[in-house]
């Protein structure tokens, strides 16, 4: 469907303008990533080449010998017992959780998904309480719920002969959890959700009058639907965990002989930054950790994405 | 009636039918078709009460936590610690509030008008970027759009605490440190949210209506202004109130981009009262709490005034 | 800690958008260079970082009001992190425009190892009587003042009456006594001591008391010993008490629970400062009127010894252009004058004066009225004398930053029971020996 030239003089093709105009789309974005996030990120990371020492004695006085050491921090970084245990750690959290925040989102959207208009709203305000209470509230509030002394968990579970203390080393790793858990579920469900509705509402009439029910029409029609939003939650979930700070940071006071100053590769890469004050190890660190996760997420998704068309 | 007037009827039927499913069953068996439809609705009938029982126990395990938020809220600082955390005191609500909201020279409006500036205005310009981002990305193929999707998914692994000297450095360079612009510009920029439009628009915009209004005589930008953003308006809902929502509870950002206190968003503040009690005499955590509680009334009430943005499958109607 | 050329080089290599390259140039102060106020060029301005939001910016108003030379001008941060977040970024970017004064938002040795710190000794000796000898102390590094005086912290304890009365005991006098009380609270279900898992501060405090030395400077190196008799003298101390199980564990992140632990008469002695004093009678309600204030009690040994008592000063950094007028400034906040110009609009009291030699006329405000059982006079004696004693000073070395996460986790570890605490200590120890190491400072041990 070409459209000759009239006068003979070139015109730039109408295909080539449309590709033009449709990557035009993504240029305000593109300018402002590079700008304040791209310009950032290569500036930090050229912190990885480096090495720096103090100028020796006292070591008082802040002169600096700063070296040029290409790889070797990277290379140092990669065989770090304290890094790979942490590492070992947050994948094994991830294993249980990512699951489990997915899981209970998407069963959040599908129930959402069966309801009547009307109420739906309600509903989808209340799950999404949690995402909007702040982080350092919503610690507040389960450190009171946990608490041993004061905290009502505790007393209830008493109450059926279930002794726990959240605060235990053996309990952490469970305390965390659904820390994230409350935390994630409705920022994830929200999305999930807004997926849904773009399903067409005749494919389910058509469906029941072929007489599916309804978990059958959930199960084969609208998860497949929300694949590729499941798969960015997904993703982002994996991501956010394999980063996690906030909630071993804040359980660290409460149970200090388990969690360490370097339990996870964000609070090692943290504490290397900013309390030891090796910024060179830390960028390298968070390179390590950057590719880490980031070929998790590219075999998750080649997984998830073999019929997608992209 | 004769086979050829049926046939005719379902022939004159079938276009529409063709395009939103199978065809619709021949009318003779009528009365089965009302008793399917009727079983229908009595297994959905049962599935509600299952439904709702099954949200009932997700929002309580959502919003059960945040009675603590409400109790606490109403509590003098005597009774904070010593009460049941799950039941009232006396009630000291209106004192609490009166306190909140002269305290430290009645900056804390101050704060909550910042952090709806900030809010409103970087979310706006966000949404529009990535919607438009996430349309270019998902309708349109051109070279260099693995490459962006590429930078899209690697800037999501980069820890943010190493960015703080170099983005402090460029702000500085830019001249918007300690300025209202260095909390909205950057803001429109998030690789999420392009994402997350992309993945919509693959959805909600199919590409037959594009070629539609293209047959039309209308121009990309039209389409996308007049069409796509129709289309788009769950997904741009969804990445408004997501971003209205985190830079409302941010603190990391503006703790480092912004020096005066006049022009911290409302976490900041309540971080530096939060922070006071670990050092010094003064414990104002109460004054955090009813804080808190206050500052999340207008993310319910945004989120309340934008339920008509969550639409569902609007696509089919325009195609003919 | 960074500097800017780094950043300049690797700006140029990247070639990405219209990054000006000018660098941040600031016109020279049109004030003298000797650094002293030049009358005829007007008052001098100085900013000051700080986080006290009830009080800062009006005493700054107050002392510009006071004097014509020297104008200050209080920035506002939103906390100890966020001070130091503000600053290191700010010695990062190279701009000239540096503050003249910031509350000492971390060890004072950090500062100095950072090159963040100048050297105020002259203008500090100008003042010789503003200040107490803690609150000096804790300002010097290596001989010289780094730091402007700030105050201290002085520790003394409060003792649960009752549980005293029970096994028939007087309060005692030193930590020897304190071990003989152990067992026998700890038949009537009564602990000695809180250790709280997380926080080695108070272990610190029992070996600045004990005289311990971590760091000393032996001429161009570190002396660096963790294992002296001192030291372990107050390991001994807490070991024996985490043996026999005398201590409770509660831990200050769940603080509606420590404060019904406090409160429930369980636990026999709380050491303390001075600023505590007014949370517990917030939050006390049971156990009001059953404390009763002693000095900190000391090893027998050594009865002179002091009292523990740290900070970490507020400093003037490096590159300001009026050192004179910080110190100048800090000087008047201990005048009368001064520090009534902190009285707090809402609730009516003074900001405690920690950083004076004698603070009897204003420990009043801050004595509650109900906690104890004694009167308010008699606790102030106590607190005043204490602030009188404290040592002020013990040396964390010039990277406390690292290794204060380190103490931590191991004494948590010992704290649980899982290391004695002289391990915790050779742990740290050998942390600290790596970690200088590393950044190529010189030190022995022992």
């Amino acid at each position: 469907m070409s459209i000759q030239s009239v006068a003979g003089r070139p015109r730039v093709p109408w295909r080539t303008a449309q590709k033009w105009k449709g990557a035009s789309f993504t240029f305000p974005f593109i300018a402002g990533f590079a700008l304040f996030t791209l310009v950032p990120v290569f500036l930090g990371l050229s912190e990885t080449f480096y090495t720096t020492k103090s100028a020796g004695g006292l070591g008082l006085g802040g002169e600096e010998v700063v070296s040029f050491t290409g790889l070797a921090q990277i290379f140092t970084a990669a065989q770090d017992p304290t890094f790979w245990a942490g590492m070992g750690r947050v994948f094994g959290f991830g294993l249980v959780v990512v699951p489990l925040v997915q899981g209970i989102a998407l069963v959040m959207a599908l129930l959402l998904d069966a309801l009547r208009r009307k109420v739906v709203g309600r509903f989808r305000l209340a799950l999404l309480l949690p995402y909007m209470i702040p982080g350092m509230i919503a610690t507040m509030i389960w450190l009171y719920l946990y608490s041993p002394a004061v905290g009502p968990l505790t007393a209830a579970l008493d109450s059926i002969g279930l002794h726990v203390d959240f605060f235990s080393s053996g309990m952490v790793w469970v305390s965390m959890g659904n820390l994230v858990v409350w935390n994630t579920i409705g920022f994830n469900m929200l999305i999930l959700y807004g997926s849904l509705q773009s399903v067409p509402g005749e494919i389910f009439d058509a469906a029941r009058m072929d007489g599916a029910g309804d978990l059958r029409i959930a199960w084969s029609i609208k998860v497949p639907f929300v694949r590729a939003s499941l798969v960015l939650t997904m993703l982002l979930s994996i991501i956010g965990t394999v980063q996690l700070f906030a909630e071993p940071t804040l359980f660290r006071t409460v149970a200090p002989e388990t969690i360490t100053r370097d339990f996870t590769p964000a609070m090692y890469i943290y504490d290397q930054a900013f309390m030891v004050g090796n910024i060179n190890y830390a960028t390298a660190l968070s390179i390590v950790l950057a590719l880490v996760v980031g070929v998790v997420s590219a075999v998750v998704y080649r997984a998830t994405n073999k019929a997608d068309e992209a | 009636m004769s086979t050829m007037t049926q046939s005719t009827d379902a022939d004159g039927a079938a276009p529409v039918e063709a395009v939103t499913g199978p065809p619709v069953r021949p009318r003779r068996p009528a009365r089965r078709r009302r008793e399917e439809v009727e079983a229908a609705a009595a297994s959905r009938g049962v599935n509600r009460w299952f439904v709702l029982a099954a949200l009932f126990a997700f929002v309580l395990y959502s919003v059960g936590p945040v009675w603590w938020l409400i109790v606490a809220a109403t509590k003098t600082k005597q009774q904070l610690y010593r009460t049941n955390g799950l039941w009232f005191a006396d009630l000291n609500l209106v004192e609490n509030l009166q306190a909140l909201f002269t305290y430290q020279d009645a900056i804390y409006p101050r704060w909550l008008a910042n952090t709806a500036l900030y809010g409103l205005a970087s979310s706006v310009g966000l949404t529009l970027v990535s919607l438009a981002a996430g349309y270019g990305l998902a309708r349109y193929s051109y070279r260099g759009k693995g490459l962006t999707m590429g930078f899209v998914i690697g800037s999501f692994l980069i820890p943010g605490v190493l960015l703080t000297i170099p983005s402090y450095l460029l702000y500085v360079r830019l001249g918007i440190f300690d300025t209202v612009w260095a909390m909205i510009i950057p803001g429109f920029f998030s690789a999420f949210s392009v994402y997350l439009a992309k993945v919509y628009a693959q959805g909600a915009v199919p590409a037959e209506l594009m070629e539609a209004a293209r047959l039309d005589g209308a121009g990309e930008y039209r389409i996308f202004f007049q069409i796509g953003m129709r289309l788009l308006s769950t997904a741009g809902a969804t990445i408004f109130l997501l971003h209205f929502v985190g830079t409302w509870n941010a603190f990391m950002g503006p703790l480092v981009f912004l020096r005066t206190a006049e022009k911290w968003p409302v976490m900041v503040g309540l971080y530096s009262w939060l922070q006071r009690g670990t050092d010094s005499q003064y414990d104002l955590t109460g004054l955090v709490i009813t804080g808190a509680l206050v500052a999340s009334i207008p993310m319910v009430l945004l989120m309340i005034s934008m339920q008509r943005y969550w639409k569902s499958g609007v696509t089919l109607g325009s195609l003919k | 800690m960074r500097t800017t050329r780094r950043y300049v080089s690797a700006v140029a290599l990247m070639a990405v958008g219209a990054m000006a390259l000018t660098a941040c140039g600031s016109t020279p102060d049109p004030g003298s260079d000797d650094g002293s106020p030049d009358p005829a060029a007007g008052p001098v301005t100085i900013d000051v970082w700080g986080w006290n939001a009830e009080t800062g910016k009006q005493v700054a108003e107050a002392f510009n009001a006071a004097q014509d030379d020297i104008t200050v001008n209080y920035v506002l941060a939103a906390s100890n992190t966020a001070t130091q977040t503000n600053f290191q970024n700010l010695m990062a970017s190279g701009d000239e425009a540096v503050p003249c004064l910031v509350q000492g938002f971390a060890g004072l040795t950090s500062m100095v190892a950072n090159g963040w710190a100048a050297d105020v000794t002259e203008y500090i000796d100008k003042h010789p009587d503003t200040w107490s000898d803690g609150a000096k102390a804790a300002a010097e590094v290596n001989g010289a003042y780094y730091g402007v005086p700030s105050g201290v912290d002085a520790q003394f304890a409060l003792v649960n009456q009752p549980a005293l009365n029970k096994i028939g005991a007087e309060a005692p006098a030193t930590w020897e006594d304190v071990l003989a009380l152990a067992p026998k609270l700890k038949k009537e279900g009564i602990d000695t001591l809180n250790l709280p898992g997380e926080d080695p501060s108070g272990f610190i405090n029992l070996a600045q008391q004990a005289g311990a030395e971590w760091f000393a400077i032996d001429g161009d190196q570190w002396k660096i010993d963790l294992l002296d008799e001192s030291t372990l003298q107050a390991a001994d101390f807490y070991q024996q008490l985490i043996d026999g199980d005398y201590v409770s564990n509660e831990t200050y992140q769940d603080r509606p629970a420590l404060y019904n632990y406090f409160d429930s008469g369980k636990l026999a002695i709380v050491p303390l400062a001075w600023w505590s004093m007014a949370g517990y009678e917030t939050n006390f309600s049971e156990s009001l009127g059953d404390w009763h204030a002693i000095m900190n009690p000391s090893f027998a040994a050594n009865p002179d010894a002091g009292v523990p008592g740290r900070n970490n000063p507020s400093f003037v950094p490096a590159g300001c252009e009026h050192p004179e007028a910080a110190v100048e400034f800090s000087a008047w906040m201990a005048t009368p004058e001064g520090i009534e110009a902190g009285r707090d609009s809402e609730t009516g009291a003074v900001g405690f004066p920690a950083q004076i030699p004698d603070a009897s006329d204003y420990v009043d405000e801050i004595v509650p009225k109900d906690l104890t059982d004694q009167s308010p006079d008699e606790v102030g004696k106590i607190v005043v004398d204490s602030q009188a004693a404290a040592i002020g000073k013990f040396e964390m070395g010039p990277n406390a930053d690292a290794w204060f996460p380190e103490l931590q986790d191991q004494w948590g570890k010992a704290v649980a029971g899982k290391q004695t605490l002289e391990q915790a200590l050779t742990n740290v120890q050998d942390f600290i020996t790596k970690d200088l190491d590393s950044k190529g400072i010189a030190y022995t041990i022992g």
